[in-house]
Protein backbone atom coordinates (compact mmCIF):
# COMPACT_ATOMS: atom_id res chain seq x y z
CA UNK A 1 0.00 0.00 0.00
CA UNK A 2 1.11 3.55 -0.87
CA UNK A 3 2.02 6.15 2.31
CA UNK A 4 -0.35 8.56 3.27
CA UNK A 5 0.67 11.90 4.27
CA UNK A 6 -0.89 11.72 8.26
CA UNK A 7 -1.75 15.53 8.08
CA UNK A 8 -3.49 15.22 5.17
CA UNK A 9 -5.14 11.85 6.29
CA UNK A 10 -5.85 13.81 9.77
CA UNK A 11 -7.57 16.51 7.84
CA UNK A 12 -10.19 14.10 5.58
CA UNK A 13 -10.71 11.87 8.68
CA UNK A 14 -12.04 15.14 10.49
CA UNK A 15 -14.06 16.55 7.86
CA UNK A 16 -15.66 13.44 7.30
CA UNK A 17 -16.62 13.23 10.61
CA UNK A 18 -18.45 16.53 11.09
CA UNK A 19 -20.12 15.72 7.63
CA UNK A 20 -21.97 13.21 9.15
CA UNK A 21 -22.33 14.76 12.37
CA UNK A 22 -24.18 17.57 11.16
CA UNK A 23 -26.24 15.02 9.06
CA UNK A 24 -27.73 13.87 12.50
CA UNK A 25 -28.74 17.35 13.29
CA UNK A 26 -30.81 17.83 10.07
CA UNK A 27 -33.55 15.63 10.58
CA UNK A 28 -34.11 16.78 14.42
CA UNK A 29 -33.94 20.25 12.51
CA UNK A 30 -36.10 19.73 10.24
CA UNK A 31 -38.60 18.23 12.11
CA UNK A 32 -38.67 21.02 14.69
CA UNK A 33 -38.82 23.20 11.65
CA UNK A 34 -41.91 21.93 10.15
CA UNK A 35 -43.74 21.01 13.14
CA UNK A 36 -42.87 24.80 14.45
CA UNK A 37 -43.96 26.77 10.72
CA UNK A 38 -46.64 24.69 10.20
CA UNK A 39 -48.19 24.88 13.80
CA UNK A 40 -47.56 27.88 14.93
CA UNK A 41 -50.68 29.32 13.03
CA UNK A 42 -53.18 27.08 14.68
CA UNK A 43 -51.48 27.95 17.97
CA UNK A 44 -52.86 30.84 19.89
CA UNK A 45 -54.87 31.76 23.83
CA UNK A 46 -57.36 29.97 23.16
CA UNK A 47 -56.03 26.84 21.56
CA UNK A 48 -54.63 26.60 25.16
CA UNK A 49 -57.32 27.30 27.19
CA UNK A 50 -60.46 25.76 26.15
CA UNK A 51 -61.82 22.25 25.25
CA UNK A 52 -61.89 20.77 21.69
CA UNK A 53 -65.80 21.93 20.36
CA UNK A 54 -67.95 20.08 16.82
CA UNK A 55 -66.19 16.79 17.46
CA UNK A 56 -62.37 18.57 18.07
CA UNK A 57 -62.67 19.94 14.75
CA UNK A 58 -62.95 23.60 16.29
CA UNK A 59 -61.74 24.72 19.85
CA UNK A 60 -58.78 24.17 21.68
CA UNK A 61 -56.60 21.18 23.47
CA UNK A 62 -56.49 22.50 27.20
CA UNK A 63 -58.12 19.20 28.04
CA UNK A 64 -55.37 16.79 26.46
CA UNK A 65 -52.68 19.68 27.92
CA UNK A 66 -54.11 19.16 31.42
CA UNK A 67 -54.05 15.21 30.98
CA UNK A 68 -50.88 14.85 30.06
CA UNK A 69 -49.66 16.94 32.79
CA UNK A 70 -51.48 14.57 35.28
CA UNK A 71 -50.64 11.64 33.50
CA UNK A 72 -46.90 12.70 33.84
CA UNK A 73 -47.16 13.95 37.41
CA UNK A 74 -48.93 10.75 38.71
CA UNK A 75 -46.07 8.41 36.62
CA UNK A 76 -43.54 10.36 38.62
CA UNK A 77 -45.47 9.84 42.14
CA UNK A 78 -45.79 6.64 41.82
CA UNK A 79 -42.36 5.58 40.03
CA UNK A 80 -39.90 7.43 41.48
CA UNK A 81 -40.30 6.78 45.57
CA UNK A 82 -40.23 2.87 44.59
CA UNK A 83 -37.66 3.46 41.76
CA UNK A 84 -35.19 5.73 43.86
CA UNK A 85 -35.71 3.22 46.91
CA UNK A 86 -34.89 0.19 44.42
CA UNK A 87 -31.81 2.21 43.15
CA UNK A 88 -30.71 3.11 46.89
CA UNK A 89 -30.50 -0.97 47.84
CA UNK A 90 -29.06 -2.67 44.77
CA UNK A 91 -26.26 -0.10 45.10
CA UNK A 92 -25.71 0.82 48.46
CA UNK A 93 -27.20 -2.35 50.66
CA UNK A 94 -26.96 -5.20 48.31
CA UNK A 95 -24.69 -4.79 45.66
CA UNK A 96 -23.29 -8.63 45.49
CA UNK A 97 -26.55 -10.01 46.90
CA UNK A 98 -28.59 -12.33 44.86
CA UNK A 99 -31.68 -10.54 45.24
CA UNK A 100 -29.70 -7.92 43.85
CA UNK A 101 -28.94 -10.01 40.75
CA UNK A 102 -32.64 -11.07 40.26
CA UNK A 103 -33.55 -7.45 40.28
CA UNK A 104 -31.08 -6.27 37.76
CA UNK A 105 -32.50 -9.39 35.14
CA UNK A 106 -35.88 -7.76 36.28
CA UNK A 107 -34.98 -4.79 35.04
CA UNK A 108 -33.08 -5.38 31.67
CA UNK A 109 -36.13 -7.39 30.76
CA UNK A 110 -38.73 -4.82 31.71
CA UNK A 111 -37.15 -2.16 29.82
CA UNK A 112 -36.63 -3.89 26.79
CA UNK A 113 -40.36 -4.51 27.41
CA UNK A 114 -42.60 -2.75 23.75
CA UNK A 115 -44.56 0.00 25.40
CA UNK A 116 -47.95 -1.34 24.03
CA UNK A 117 -47.54 -4.30 26.00
CA UNK A 118 -47.20 -2.38 28.91
CA UNK A 119 -50.77 -0.95 27.73
CA UNK A 120 -51.87 -4.51 27.46
CA UNK A 121 -50.71 -5.06 31.07
CA UNK A 122 -52.22 -2.37 32.42
CA UNK A 123 -55.53 -3.13 30.97
CA UNK A 124 -55.35 -6.45 31.97
CA UNK A 125 -53.67 -6.07 35.58
CA UNK A 126 -54.86 -2.50 36.61
CA UNK A 127 -58.28 -1.91 34.27
CA UNK A 128 -60.05 -5.20 34.66
CA UNK A 129 -57.90 -7.48 37.14
CA UNK A 130 -58.06 -4.65 40.30
CA UNK A 131 -61.40 -3.07 38.54
CA UNK A 132 -59.68 0.60 39.19
CA UNK A 133 -61.39 1.18 35.35
CA UNK A 134 -60.45 2.92 32.59
CA UNK A 135 -58.94 5.77 34.80
CA UNK A 136 -56.09 8.20 35.76
CA UNK A 137 -55.67 5.75 38.50
CA UNK A 138 -54.86 2.73 35.84
CA UNK A 139 -53.01 4.81 33.66
CA UNK A 140 -50.47 6.54 35.91
CA UNK A 141 -50.05 3.13 37.29
CA UNK A 142 -49.27 1.38 33.98
CA UNK A 143 -46.97 4.79 33.02
CA UNK A 144 -45.22 4.06 36.18
CA UNK A 145 -44.41 0.46 35.53
CA UNK A 146 -43.07 1.73 32.39
CA UNK A 147 -40.42 4.09 33.95
CA UNK A 148 -39.41 2.20 36.62
CA UNK A 149 -36.62 0.51 35.18
CA UNK A 150 -35.39 3.16 33.44
CA UNK A 151 -35.75 5.25 36.88
CA UNK A 152 -33.63 2.68 39.02
CA UNK A 153 -30.94 2.62 36.56
CA UNK A 154 -30.33 6.25 36.10
CA UNK A 155 -30.83 6.62 39.97
CA UNK A 156 -28.27 3.47 40.15
CA UNK A 157 -25.52 5.55 37.49
CA UNK A 158 -25.73 8.62 39.86
CA UNK A 159 -25.44 6.69 43.05
CA UNK A 160 -22.33 4.69 41.59
CA UNK A 161 -20.66 8.31 40.31
CA UNK A 162 -20.55 9.27 44.22
CA UNK A 163 -16.51 8.28 44.71
CA UNK A 164 -16.15 4.90 47.11
CA UNK A 165 -13.69 6.98 49.65
CA UNK A 166 -16.71 9.41 50.73
CA UNK A 167 -18.47 6.06 51.65
CA UNK A 168 -15.50 4.23 53.48
CA UNK A 169 -14.37 7.88 55.14
CA UNK A 170 -18.26 8.06 56.66
CA UNK A 171 -18.61 4.52 57.51
CA UNK A 172 -15.20 5.10 59.19
CA UNK A 173 -16.56 7.33 61.21
CA UNK A 174 -18.93 5.40 62.92
CA UNK A 175 -22.04 6.84 60.58
CA UNK A 176 -24.42 3.96 59.67
CA UNK A 177 -25.33 2.27 56.33
CA UNK A 178 -28.39 4.95 56.05
CA UNK A 179 -26.73 7.75 57.62
CA UNK A 180 -23.96 7.71 54.60
CA UNK A 181 -27.00 7.38 52.14
CA UNK A 182 -28.29 10.42 53.81
CA UNK A 183 -25.51 12.56 54.02
CA UNK A 184 -23.27 11.63 52.20
CA UNK A 185 -24.71 9.83 48.76
CA UNK A 186 -27.88 11.22 48.45
CA UNK A 187 -27.11 14.89 48.53
CA UNK A 188 -23.74 14.56 45.71
CA UNK A 189 -25.74 12.48 43.12
CA UNK A 190 -29.41 14.91 43.67
CA UNK A 191 -29.23 16.32 40.67
CA UNK A 192 -28.14 12.94 38.52
CA UNK A 193 -31.26 11.18 40.04
CA UNK A 194 -33.60 14.29 39.01
CA UNK A 195 -32.03 14.81 35.40
CA UNK A 196 -33.07 10.89 34.89
CA UNK A 197 -36.71 11.36 36.55
CA UNK A 198 -37.11 14.61 34.46
CA UNK A 199 -35.69 13.09 31.09
CA UNK A 200 -37.86 10.16 31.66
CA UNK A 201 -40.78 11.96 32.40
CA UNK A 202 -40.56 13.85 29.53
CA UNK A 203 -40.77 10.75 27.52
CA UNK A 204 -43.70 9.00 29.98
CA UNK A 205 -44.82 12.72 28.15
CA UNK A 206 -44.88 11.30 24.59
CA UNK A 207 -46.31 7.63 25.02
CA UNK A 208 -49.62 6.85 23.25
CA UNK A 209 -49.87 2.81 23.65
CA UNK A 210 -49.74 2.96 27.64
CA UNK A 211 -51.77 5.10 28.28
CA UNK A 212 -54.44 3.69 24.94
CA UNK A 213 -56.37 1.48 27.05
CA UNK A 214 -56.09 2.37 30.53
CA UNK A 215 -57.01 5.85 30.80
CA UNK A 216 -56.98 8.35 27.53
CA UNK A 217 -60.22 9.11 26.47
CA UNK A 218 -60.81 9.79 22.41
CA UNK A 219 -63.38 13.33 23.46
CA UNK A 220 -63.70 14.67 27.16
CA UNK A 221 -63.97 18.22 27.27
CA UNK A 222 -64.44 18.53 30.84
CA UNK A 223 -61.52 18.45 33.06
CA UNK A 224 -60.66 15.40 35.39
CA UNK A 225 -62.03 16.21 38.74
CA UNK A 226 -60.86 12.33 40.66
CA UNK A 227 -58.21 10.12 40.00
CA UNK A 228 -61.27 7.66 38.47
CA UNK A 229 -62.04 9.98 35.64
CA UNK A 230 -61.03 9.48 32.21
CA UNK A 231 -58.55 12.21 30.76
CA UNK A 232 -57.67 13.14 27.26
CA UNK A 233 -53.93 13.42 26.09
CA UNK A 234 -51.74 14.86 23.75
CA UNK A 235 -50.38 12.64 22.32
CA UNK A 236 -53.75 10.24 22.20
CA UNK A 237 -55.33 13.38 20.50
CA UNK A 238 -52.86 13.74 18.28
CA UNK A 239 -53.41 9.97 17.00
CA UNK A 240 -56.86 10.51 16.48
CA UNK A 241 -57.44 13.75 15.15
CA UNK A 242 -54.84 12.42 12.44
CA UNK A 243 -56.59 8.92 11.77
CA UNK A 244 -60.27 9.46 13.39
CA UNK A 245 -61.71 12.46 12.40
CA UNK A 246 -62.21 13.86 9.03
CA UNK A 247 -62.17 17.28 7.49
CA UNK A 248 -59.76 18.84 10.21
CA UNK A 249 -57.32 21.65 9.12
CA UNK A 250 -53.21 20.46 9.11
CA UNK A 251 -52.37 23.06 10.44
CA UNK A 252 -54.72 22.13 14.08
CA UNK A 253 -52.76 18.98 13.74
CA UNK A 254 -49.56 20.36 13.55
CA UNK A 255 -50.58 22.79 16.35
CA UNK A 256 -50.98 19.89 18.43
CA UNK A 257 -47.67 18.18 17.80
CA UNK A 258 -45.93 21.76 18.45
CA UNK A 259 -47.37 21.81 22.13
CA UNK A 260 -46.17 18.06 22.84
CA UNK A 261 -42.89 19.05 21.59
CA UNK A 262 -42.64 22.38 23.12
CA UNK A 263 -43.94 20.23 26.52
CA UNK A 264 -41.25 17.81 25.90
CA UNK A 265 -38.07 19.90 25.10
CA UNK A 266 -38.94 22.41 27.83
CA UNK A 267 -38.82 19.76 30.30
CA UNK A 268 -35.31 17.97 28.38
CA UNK A 269 -34.11 21.73 28.90
CA UNK A 270 -35.05 22.03 32.69
CA UNK A 271 -32.75 18.47 32.73
CA UNK A 272 -29.91 19.89 30.76
CA UNK A 273 -29.78 22.82 32.98
CA UNK A 274 -29.99 21.38 36.08
CA UNK A 275 -27.05 18.93 34.64
CA UNK A 276 -24.62 21.49 33.72
CA UNK A 277 -25.20 23.08 37.38
CA UNK A 278 -24.13 20.18 38.73
CA UNK A 279 -21.36 19.79 37.15
CA UNK A 280 -20.47 23.57 37.90
CA UNK A 281 -20.96 22.57 41.45
CA UNK A 282 -19.42 19.40 41.42
CA UNK A 283 -16.00 19.73 43.92
CA UNK A 284 -14.57 16.14 43.49
CA UNK B 1 -10.65 -8.76 91.39
CA UNK B 2 -9.86 -7.79 88.05
CA UNK B 3 -6.62 -5.74 87.67
CA UNK B 4 -6.79 -2.13 86.19
CA UNK B 5 -5.63 -2.63 82.42
CA UNK B 6 -2.78 -0.45 80.68
CA UNK B 7 -3.57 -2.06 77.49
CA UNK B 8 -5.75 -0.31 74.96
CA UNK B 9 -6.43 -3.56 72.77
CA UNK B 10 -5.80 -6.79 73.61
CA UNK B 11 -5.22 -8.73 69.91
CA UNK B 12 -4.95 -12.86 70.73
CA UNK B 13 -4.56 -15.11 67.29
CA UNK B 14 -5.44 -12.90 65.18
CA UNK B 15 -5.79 -14.20 61.53
CA UNK B 16 -7.60 -13.08 58.58
CA UNK B 17 -8.10 -14.67 55.21
CA UNK B 18 -9.63 -13.30 51.73
CA UNK B 19 -11.47 -16.43 50.38
CA UNK B 20 -8.36 -18.82 50.00
CA UNK B 21 -5.68 -16.08 50.39
CA UNK B 22 -4.65 -15.32 53.88
CA UNK B 23 -3.01 -11.73 54.80
CA UNK B 24 -2.74 -12.18 58.36
CA UNK B 25 -1.33 -15.47 60.67
CA UNK B 26 -2.38 -15.80 64.30
CA UNK B 27 -1.25 -12.10 65.33
CA UNK B 28 -1.22 -11.69 68.89
CA UNK B 29 0.21 -8.42 70.56
CA UNK B 30 -0.56 -5.91 73.08
CA UNK B 31 -0.86 -2.02 72.42
CA UNK B 32 -0.11 -0.26 75.36
CA UNK B 33 -2.80 2.79 76.50
CA UNK B 34 -1.35 6.40 74.99
CA UNK B 35 1.85 4.75 73.79
CA UNK B 36 2.86 5.66 69.89
CA UNK B 37 2.60 1.94 67.98
CA UNK B 38 4.59 1.54 64.42
CA UNK B 39 3.95 -0.75 61.96
CA UNK B 40 6.28 -1.20 59.43
CA UNK B 41 6.33 -3.75 56.48
CA UNK B 42 6.86 -4.60 52.94
CA UNK B 43 3.46 -4.01 51.04
CA UNK B 44 1.40 -7.11 51.35
CA UNK B 45 2.81 -7.68 54.55
CA UNK B 46 -0.68 -7.36 55.95
CA UNK B 47 -0.66 -3.88 58.19
CA UNK B 48 -3.82 -1.87 56.17
CA UNK B 49 -5.47 -5.34 57.15
CA UNK B 50 -4.56 -5.60 60.46
CA UNK B 51 -5.58 -1.96 61.38
CA UNK B 52 -8.94 -2.40 59.46
CA UNK B 53 -9.51 -5.54 61.64
CA UNK B 54 -9.10 -2.69 64.74
CA UNK B 55 -12.13 -0.53 64.43
CA UNK B 56 -14.13 -3.39 62.05
CA UNK B 57 -13.63 -1.63 58.84
CA UNK B 58 -13.02 -5.02 57.54
CA UNK B 59 -16.69 -5.90 58.03
CA UNK B 60 -17.00 -3.71 54.85
CA UNK B 61 -14.67 -5.93 52.44
CA UNK B 62 -16.00 -9.08 50.64
CA UNK B 63 -15.12 -12.10 51.88
CA UNK B 64 -12.63 -11.25 54.46
CA UNK B 65 -13.19 -14.14 57.46
CA UNK B 66 -11.38 -12.78 60.80
CA UNK B 67 -10.57 -15.52 63.52
CA UNK B 68 -9.12 -14.42 66.96
CA UNK B 69 -9.96 -12.44 69.77
CA UNK B 70 -9.88 -8.41 70.29
CA UNK B 71 -10.11 -7.10 73.78
CA UNK B 72 -10.66 -3.91 74.39
CA UNK B 73 -11.35 -2.95 78.28
CA UNK B 74 -14.61 -5.20 78.60
CA UNK B 75 -15.96 -5.19 75.34
CA UNK B 76 -15.38 -8.39 73.08
CA UNK B 77 -14.42 -6.17 69.77
CA UNK B 78 -14.62 -9.00 67.14
CA UNK B 79 -17.58 -10.00 68.37
CA UNK B 80 -19.83 -7.09 69.43
CA UNK B 81 -22.72 -5.95 67.04
CA UNK B 82 -22.57 -2.85 67.88
CA UNK B 83 -19.68 -1.23 65.17
CA UNK B 84 -20.81 2.13 64.93
CA UNK B 85 -19.61 2.72 68.76
CA UNK B 86 -16.75 0.62 68.27
CA UNK B 87 -15.21 2.73 65.32
CA UNK B 88 -15.91 5.99 67.28
CA UNK B 89 -13.90 4.87 69.93
CA UNK B 90 -11.21 3.27 67.21
CA UNK B 91 -10.72 6.22 64.37
CA UNK B 92 -9.06 5.70 61.10
CA UNK B 93 -7.11 7.75 58.77
CA UNK B 94 -6.49 6.43 55.48
CA UNK B 95 -3.35 6.94 53.25
CA UNK B 96 -4.78 9.04 51.02
CA UNK B 97 -6.16 12.23 52.67
CA UNK B 98 -10.64 12.09 52.18
CA UNK B 99 -12.18 15.50 52.90
CA UNK B 100 -15.91 14.83 52.61
CA UNK B 101 -17.66 16.87 50.28
CA UNK B 102 -18.24 19.37 53.21
CA UNK B 103 -17.20 22.27 54.70
CA UNK B 104 -14.59 22.19 56.83
CA UNK B 105 -16.47 22.31 60.07
CA UNK B 106 -18.85 20.54 58.28
CA UNK B 107 -16.21 17.53 58.22
CA UNK B 108 -15.18 17.68 62.08
CA UNK B 109 -18.86 17.44 63.19
CA UNK B 110 -19.31 14.88 60.41
CA UNK B 111 -18.57 12.17 63.28
CA UNK B 112 -20.26 13.77 66.74
CA UNK B 113 -23.31 14.90 64.42
CA UNK B 114 -23.80 10.99 63.27
CA UNK B 115 -23.67 10.16 67.05
CA UNK B 116 -26.67 12.42 67.94
CA UNK B 117 -25.06 15.68 69.00
CA UNK B 118 -27.06 18.60 68.44
CA UNK B 119 -25.87 21.14 70.50
CA UNK B 120 -23.93 24.28 68.58
CA UNK B 121 -22.34 25.26 71.15
CA UNK B 122 -20.85 21.72 71.97
CA UNK B 123 -20.37 21.07 68.06
CA UNK B 124 -18.46 24.37 68.08
CA UNK B 125 -16.38 23.68 71.07
CA UNK B 126 -15.51 20.51 69.20
CA UNK B 127 -14.66 21.80 65.71
CA UNK B 128 -12.06 24.31 68.09
CA UNK B 129 -10.51 21.72 70.05
CA UNK B 130 -10.12 18.96 67.35
CA UNK B 131 -8.51 21.36 64.72
CA UNK B 132 -6.02 22.85 67.35
CA UNK B 133 -4.87 19.19 68.51
CA UNK B 134 -4.56 18.48 64.56
CA UNK B 135 -2.68 21.51 63.98
CA UNK B 136 -4.93 23.38 61.48
CA UNK B 137 -6.90 25.82 63.61
CA UNK B 138 -4.79 28.88 62.86
CA UNK B 139 -5.18 27.76 59.11
CA UNK B 140 -8.41 27.55 58.70
CA UNK B 141 -10.22 29.44 61.63
CA UNK B 142 -10.75 32.55 59.21
CA UNK B 143 -12.71 29.85 56.37
CA UNK B 144 -14.53 27.21 58.62
CA UNK B 145 -17.70 27.22 56.35
CA UNK B 146 -15.73 26.82 53.09
CA UNK B 147 -15.43 23.75 51.08
CA UNK B 148 -12.88 21.08 53.21
CA UNK B 149 -11.78 19.79 48.99
CA UNK B 150 -10.16 23.57 48.63
CA UNK B 151 -7.80 22.64 51.02
CA UNK B 152 -4.38 21.15 50.10
CA UNK B 153 -3.63 17.29 50.61
CA UNK B 154 -1.28 18.05 54.01
CA UNK B 155 -4.35 20.15 55.37
CA UNK B 156 -7.05 17.59 54.13
CA UNK B 157 -4.95 14.94 56.08
CA UNK B 158 -4.37 17.00 59.20
CA UNK B 159 -8.47 17.44 58.46
CA UNK B 160 -9.18 14.23 58.76
CA UNK B 161 -7.14 13.60 61.72
CA UNK B 162 -9.30 16.42 63.41
CA UNK B 163 -12.33 14.67 62.08
CA UNK B 164 -10.98 11.44 64.02
CA UNK B 165 -10.61 13.19 67.13
CA UNK B 166 -13.67 15.09 67.33
CA UNK B 167 -15.23 11.55 68.20
CA UNK B 168 -13.06 11.83 71.33
CA UNK B 169 -11.94 8.02 70.31
CA UNK B 170 -9.15 5.83 72.49
CA UNK B 171 -7.36 5.09 69.84
CA UNK B 172 -6.41 6.16 66.19
CA UNK B 173 -5.34 4.04 63.61
CA UNK B 174 -3.22 5.70 60.42
CA UNK B 175 -2.48 3.74 57.54
CA UNK B 176 0.43 5.42 55.78
CA UNK B 177 -0.70 8.70 56.05
CA UNK B 178 2.44 10.54 54.57
CA UNK B 179 2.53 8.40 51.48
CA UNK B 180 0.81 11.34 49.49
CA UNK B 181 2.56 13.88 51.39
CA UNK B 182 5.77 16.39 50.69
CA UNK B 183 8.30 16.49 53.34
CA UNK B 184 6.69 19.35 55.12
CA UNK B 185 3.46 18.28 55.51
CA UNK B 186 5.03 14.85 56.65
CA UNK B 187 6.54 16.80 58.90
CA UNK B 188 3.41 18.47 59.95
CA UNK B 189 1.76 15.52 60.59
CA UNK B 190 5.09 14.08 62.98
CA UNK B 191 4.43 16.89 64.69
CA UNK B 192 0.83 16.66 65.15
CA UNK B 193 0.89 12.58 66.09
CA UNK B 194 3.93 13.20 68.77
CA UNK B 195 1.93 16.06 70.09
CA UNK B 196 -1.29 13.68 70.35
CA UNK B 197 0.96 10.99 72.10
CA UNK B 198 -0.10 10.24 75.54
CA UNK B 199 -3.56 11.46 75.04
CA UNK B 200 -4.68 8.85 72.86
CA UNK B 201 -3.31 5.32 71.97
CA UNK B 202 -1.88 5.23 67.90
CA UNK B 203 -1.18 2.62 65.79
CA UNK B 204 0.66 4.11 62.97
CA UNK B 205 1.24 1.51 60.10
CA UNK B 206 3.92 3.76 57.18
CA UNK B 207 5.97 2.17 54.09
CA UNK B 208 8.53 4.18 55.47
CA UNK B 209 10.88 2.55 58.32
CA UNK B 210 12.42 5.87 59.46
CA UNK B 211 9.14 7.83 60.04
CA UNK B 212 8.70 4.97 62.43
CA UNK B 213 12.00 4.82 64.02
CA UNK B 214 11.64 8.85 64.34
CA UNK B 215 8.04 8.78 65.97
CA UNK B 216 7.41 5.70 67.56
CA UNK B 217 7.60 4.46 71.25
CA UNK B 218 7.50 0.60 70.36
CA UNK B 219 7.71 -0.78 66.68
CA UNK B 220 6.43 -4.07 65.35
CA UNK B 221 7.49 -5.77 61.82
CA UNK B 222 5.23 -7.67 59.95
CA UNK B 223 5.75 -9.51 57.25
CA UNK B 224 3.86 -11.92 54.64
CA UNK B 225 0.77 -11.47 57.21
CA UNK B 226 3.17 -12.56 60.35
CA UNK B 227 4.61 -10.42 62.91
CA UNK B 228 8.11 -10.96 62.99
CA UNK B 229 9.03 -8.76 65.86
CA UNK B 230 7.92 -6.15 68.18
CA UNK B 231 10.42 -4.12 70.45
CA UNK B 232 10.86 -0.64 71.28
CA UNK B 233 11.60 1.05 68.72
CA UNK B 234 15.25 2.58 69.69
CA UNK B 235 16.16 -1.32 70.33
CA UNK B 236 14.39 -2.85 67.06
CA UNK B 237 15.60 -0.61 64.69
CA UNK B 238 19.72 -0.57 66.26
CA UNK B 239 19.82 -4.37 67.81
CA UNK B 240 16.61 -6.22 65.66
CA UNK B 241 16.39 -9.87 66.77
CA UNK B 242 15.14 -11.57 63.54
CA UNK B 243 17.21 -11.03 60.74
CA UNK B 244 14.70 -10.74 58.53
CA UNK B 245 13.96 -7.45 60.42
CA UNK B 246 17.50 -6.56 60.21
CA UNK B 247 17.35 -7.06 56.07
CA UNK B 248 14.26 -4.78 55.88
CA UNK B 249 15.77 -1.86 57.72
CA UNK B 250 18.69 -1.97 56.16
CA UNK B 251 16.35 -1.97 52.90
CA UNK B 252 17.37 -5.01 51.16
CA UNK B 253 13.56 -5.91 50.13
CA UNK B 254 10.32 -4.43 50.32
Amino acid sequence: MRRQDPLAQERRARLGLLLVTILVIVPVALIVGTVIVKGIGAVDWEFLSTAPRNGLREGGILPAIVGTLVLVAGAVLWSVPFGVATAIYLVEYAPRSQIARWVRLAILNLAGIPSVVYGLFGLGIFVIGLKLGVSILAGTLTLALMNLPVIVTSTAESLKAVPDRFRVASLALGASRWQTVRHIVLPNSLQGILTGIILETSRAAGETAPILFTVAAFYLPRLPRTIYDQVMALPMHLYAISTQVPNIGMDVRYGVALVLLGLVLGVNAIAIAVRSRMRRNRIW
Amino acid sequence: MVMPTTDALSIQNLSVNFGNKTALRDISLDIHKGELLGIIGPTTSGKTTFLTVLNRMIDTLPDAKVRGRIRMGDLNLLATQQVQSVRRRVGMIFALPVALPLTIRGNVEYGPRRSGVRDPGILDVLVEDSLKAAGLWEEVETRLDSPALKLSGGQQQRLCIARALALKPEVLLLDEPCSGLDPLSTARVEDTLIALRGDVTIVLVTNNPYQASRVADRTAFFLGGELVELNDTKALFTLPKDERTQAYIEGKFG
